[in-house]
């Protein structure tokens, strides 16, 4: 018996030395004799100087420069416990995250200063320091989003997805069939929630088992929203702060595919309007017809007193209605708001908030900050698809004195698109295409209290070259407080089993 | 007389004597002989006779060792099977290769069922038969494997199949251990060959219909070569392959007609071959071969179209998942388009694979040199005979864009734009677009035989004889054509009986194809089965 109990001590302690000798494999320690270099090393990703959020999961990077051995020493600018870690044989550091953890409470308002050492035959150098802010506001902690091909036409496998920021684990909401099945394919997309609230959600599947899921604290519905009164089925969606209502445009879309090298697609509304639909009822409501303007974009301000959207005008003329494709150059989307009275459920005249037109642009994705004093929106030269359109960015607008910032500190050489708020007001995510102009990547940003935006850094991954390896791009990515309550099998469920239930339509609002 | 008789009597005795023991065999000599020839049949089958297809299906699969990068397969319930197939399949980026490493993986089966059948001579051939089940299943699959949803289908049988005989052995080594049984089977012990005839009629069935089976439908290898040869841009070769078709599939006359095109022969031989593609749709796995998904993307780079090329790729990737062919192909637009950063990321993608690694090291310098981009002679023929002027949208065009923007093409770069335009022109029998770009040719030169026959056709159909005068067409060629009008006028209503009598006679002449070939009504159009939507 004593034998054994040796026999077992000595097998856990190997094990146990095996697991420590495993989890600190990268520490190391700042090597002596280092001589000063001023080359500045470019890392990947960029996450030099850049406001970081004192939740976030650490922010892995690698060193393109090659080297025989590379060490980075990290430390606050306010205290706490530094650290070392050696660099693995793609450059690539990985942070270990309590010690992260610790670094960032122990630091927030303040910094950590980023120190590359690298060693070539024999000999270290010490290159000079990059830093990262530590903002005292937290981000919020789920991130939700579509991962797909940058494709055309076709589809395959898509996944509504959520990653919570504060690691690495991302889950799926929602996957459709991932063996091709005729009978079985679908796509899904505009996944929403109402105020940063994941256990009211929605999102749409399109083809086989085509509706709208609802759910809504574990209960679930799927809805069809066209109805003979209305031109199509609801698609993009902003659910009422407080309300159980959310409006939809509904959209004639088609795309062309364009023949000059400087652009790929064009995603043409030949038809659009808005609609009003009472969830707990089924009832939906037009807010107007109009063939020659074109409304989309629904967005709520933050009490639901009013609704902002964009809207493009052509002429009433058959002959260009019935060219638009031909035409798509004229199509400038203004900023447009209606006002809102939640008690009576009505709505005011269309205002024209900023006459982009007027200007030649086109501006999409209007949303308003938590604290009702900013609205954010994309701005191009034309159209309503800017993820495919170059010279597409982001601007705000104050809404207290009416002044444009163009956001040059988060804007890129590429396409910027689709963003969203965290709930306190102080983080932007938005989606770019700066990284390879194609494959679309969640950016983040922080919006200080003097109303300033900082330098954006990407998406954390455990292995930074996951964001090179990765051949999908992230749609819409969408900030929530907490993460979507329901499990992925469960949604999976209701989307292939309930029948799309009818919308009432009930006249115009 | 007696002594005689007695003599005679004798013989039949002598004779029964003298008849021969059966011939026997150790049951090791046996299996080494039987291990042999299975080695050989297998390294033949897959090296040379499913090679090319092999090859195919590895350029259609990606494989990188990080598990987490294979976005396709790793979410599926069949993630690490595949993970495996694909890993096993990347060694037919050499034929040889694979096919050795297979065949290892196919006598180790074998050993393995040997051994836990052991104890069980009587079926013991089994452990021949069973793995020969994987080339029926590649049989099964078709030519057009490369062309699956998971085109490592194969490889997972192959590991599956080794992963069983593993564990078969071992619980027959843990049921002889615990029941202290010892096989029966003696390897000294001299057993008749007989008892080998039938098993080894069985194997030699199943093998024979492995290799047979396939040639009775449609001959899908041919399009593995010539696809492998479009990729390897040997030329030469496809048009070698093309010529000694018997029939062309809608592929194979494409990757033919890209060959003719890069050799400079489009206007000396495309209409050669016959261009009645068979109407029955090729199976693969008992799926339709839906052919025209691989080459769309190929033409049209190859017509300098880069922008529709890509979109091809993407979508074919979108549907199949990114392989080393489509990933090679969206580098090469990309950089030909100025889209480094994201030529780079392909690159990136390649690199992390086993044997791509020289498409890296030769393009990843251009991602950073324009310099290299505009000298390699690939990309500049490529970049001559792309666009000047094109419509806003490829929708304008007619469908498919390679043939599409080719009849509509009223300016080019280069002289081989013109002439891909007028053969896209005969191709579509576009008569007038043909004639007008045809005034841009060399009246005083000696013109390829298509545009001979071609302006003398159109010039007697539309009783314009003027037109064919400024041209220099041979007399001979005129007589063929008058001859060929003729014999066909009384046949024009039943297109199978002129076909059938002209065939032989006139085949490989314009006026032939023009009337009797590639006819609308009996087009294959393919099912539109893919919906397709607003990403």
């Amino acid at each position: 018996m004593k034998t054994i109990r040796y026999i077992q001590l000595i097998f856990g302690i190997a094990l146990m030395t095996g697991w420590v000798s495993c989890n600190n494999s990268n520490r190391s320690s700042v090597p002596q004799g280092a001589t000063d270099n001023s080359d500045t090393l470019a890392i990947y990703p960029d996450y030099c100087d850049v406001v970081i959020p004192p939740n976030i999961a650490p922010l892995n990077f690698q060193i393109t420069q090659t080297a025989d051995e590379a060490r980075v020493r990290l430390e606050g600018s306010v205290g706490g416990t530094d650290f070392t870690v050696k660099a693995d044989k793609e450059g690539t550091f990985v942070l270990p995250e309590a010690e992260w953890r610790k670094l960032l409470n122990d630091n927030k308002g303040g910094a950590i200063i980023y120190t590359i050492y690298l060693s070539k035959q024999g000999k270290w150098s010490k290159h000079p320091q990059f830093r990262q802010q530590i903002a005292v506001d937290p981000i919020d902690k789920c991130l939700s989003y579509r991962l797909i091909e940058p494709g055309y036409e076709l589809y395959r496998q898509l996944g509504i997805y959520q990653r919570n920021l504060e690691n690495y684990e991302q889950k799926p909401i929602y996957l459709n069939n991932r063996q091709y099945k005729t009978e079985e394919n679908h796509c899904i997309n505009c996944h929403t929630y109402q105020n940063y609230d994941s256990k009211r959600m929605l999102f749409h599947i399109r083809h086989t088992h085509g509706g709208t899921l609802f759910a809504d604290g574990g209960k679930f519905e799927k809805m069809g929203l066209k109805t003979d009164s209305t031109i199509g089925a609801g698609v993009y969606p902003s659910w009422h702060p407080t309300l159980n209502a959310i409006v939809f445009s509904v959209n004639k879309t088609g795309q062309m595919f364009h023949t000059d090298r400087n652009a790929k697609i064009e995603v043409i509304d030949t038809e659009s309007d808005l609609i009003y639909y009472d969830v707990a009822k089924h009832e939906v409501y037009s807010l107007g017809q109009t063939p020659n303007i074109f409304e989309t974009f629904p967005t709520w301000n933050t009490d639901g007193t009013t609704l902002y959207y964009c809207a493009a005008e052509l002429p009433n003329d058959t002959a260009i209605l019935n060219r638009i494709p031909l035409n798509y150059k004229k199509l400038h989307y203004n900023l447009m708001s209606r006002s809102f009275d939640p008690k009576t459920q009505t709505f005011g005249q269309p205002q024209v908030v900023i006459d982009a037109a007027k200007d030649s642009l086109s501006i999409t994705l209007p949303r308003v900050s938590p604290d009702g004093k900013y609205l954010l929106f994309t701005i191009g030269k034309f159209g309503q698809f800017h993820i495919w359109h170059k010279e597409s960015d982001l601007c705000m607008l104050n809404l207290t004195d009416g002044t444009l910032d163009p956001l040059k500190e988060v804007n890129s050489d590429d396409t910027e698109s689709f963003h969203s708020w965290s709930s306190n007001g102080r983080w932007i995510t938005f989606s770019s295409r700066r990284d390879d102009g194609s494959f679309t990547r969640p950016y983040f940003a922080y919006f200080d209290s003097k109303g300033k935006m900082h330098k954006p850094f990407l998406l954390p991954q455990k292995d930074p070259s996951q964001n090179k390896m990765l051949t999908l791009s992230y749609n819409l990515p969408t900030l929530t407080k907490e993460a979507v309550p329901y499990d992925v099998t469960e949604i999976t469920k209701q989307v292939r089993t309930l029948e799309a239930k009818p919308a009432q339509f009930k006249g115009n609002k | 007389m007696k002594q005689t008789a007695k003599n005679t009597k004798q013989v039949p005795k002598k004779k029964t004597q003298t008849v021969r023991e059966p011939r026997t065999i150790t049951p090791k000599k046996a299996r080494l002989i039987g291990w042999t020839i299975f080695g050989l049949f297998s390294f033949l089958f897959l090296g040379f006779y499913y090679g090319d297809t092999l090859k195919l299906a590895e350029g259609y699969s990606l494989f990188v060792y990080n598990y987490d990068d294979l976005t396709f397969i790793n979410q599926s319930s069949w993630g690490i099977p595949f993970y495996v197939g694909r890993f096993l399949l990347q060694f037919y980026h050499y034929p040889l290769l694979g096919a050795a490493i297979s065949t290892l993986i196919l006598l180790c089966t074998t050993a393995l069922f040997d051994y836990g059948l052991k104890s069980t001579p009587k079926i013991r051939f089994l452990s021949f038969i069973l793995p020969t089940t994987f080339f029926l299943f590649l049989v099964y699959l078709g030519f057009g494997m490369f062309h699956l949803m998971e085109p490592s289908l194969s490889m997972v049988y192959l590991a599956g199949m080794f992963l069983l005989s593993a564990i078969f052995a071992l619980a027959m080594l843990i049921v002889r251990c615990v029941f202290k049984s010892s096989p029966t089977a003696d390897n000294a012990q001299r057993v008749p060959l007989k008892h080998y005839l039938l098993p080894s009629l069985l194997w030699i069935i199943l093998a024979t219909t492995a290799v047979v089976y396939p040639r009775l439908g449609m001959n899908i290898m041919v399009h593995s070569k010539m696809l492998n040869g479009v990729l390897e841009e040997q030329w030469e070769k496809v048009e070698k392959i093309a010529d000694d078709l018997d029939y062309h599939t809608r592929s194979t006359a494409a990757y033919n007609a890209i060959a003719l095109a890069h050799r400079g022969k489009l206007a000396e031989k495309l209409f050669k071959v016959s261009y009645r593609y068979p109407l029955q749709v090729t199976k693969t796995a008992g799926s339709p071969f839906h052919e025209t998904m691989l080459y769309f993307s190929l033409c049209t780079y190859h017509c300098g179209l880069t922008h529709s090329a890509y979109y091809k790729a993407m979508e074919y990737a979108t549907l199949n998942g990114f392989s080393p062919i489509t990933l090679k192909l969206l580098a090469k637009c990309a950089l030909i388009q100025d889209e480094n950063e994201l030529a780079k990321k392909y690159l990136h993608i390649l690199s992390k694979t086993t044997f791509h690694k020289d498409f890296v090291r030769k393009y990843m310098p251009y991602t950073e040199s324009r310099e290299l981009v505009d000298s390699d002679p690939e990309f500049q023929r490529i970049r001559d005979l792309q666009p000047i002027d094109p419509l806003p949208f490829m929708q304008y065009y007619r469908d498919p864009i390679f043939m599409g923007y080719y009849v509509d093409l009223i300016s080019g770069r280069s002289l081989e734009a013109l002439h891909l335009s007028l053969m896209a022109c005969l191709y579509g029998k576009m008569s007038n677009n043909f004639m007008e770009r045809a005034q841009a040719l060399d009246r005083s030169s000696i013109l390829p035989y298509h545009y001979q026959e071609a302006i003398y056709l159109f010039s007697v159909l539309k009783n314009n004889p003027q037109y064919a005068d400024q041209y220099n067409i041979s007399p001979q060629l005129k007589q063929k054509t008058l001859a060929f009008l003729k014999e066909y006028e009384p046949l024009r209503g039943d297109k199978l009986k002129a076909r059938e009598i002209l065939k032989e006679k006139y085949l490989g002449m314009y006026a032939y194809y023009f009337f009797l070939e590639n006819l609308p009504e009996e087009s294959n159009k393919e099912q539109e089965f893919y919906k397709k939507g607003v990403n």
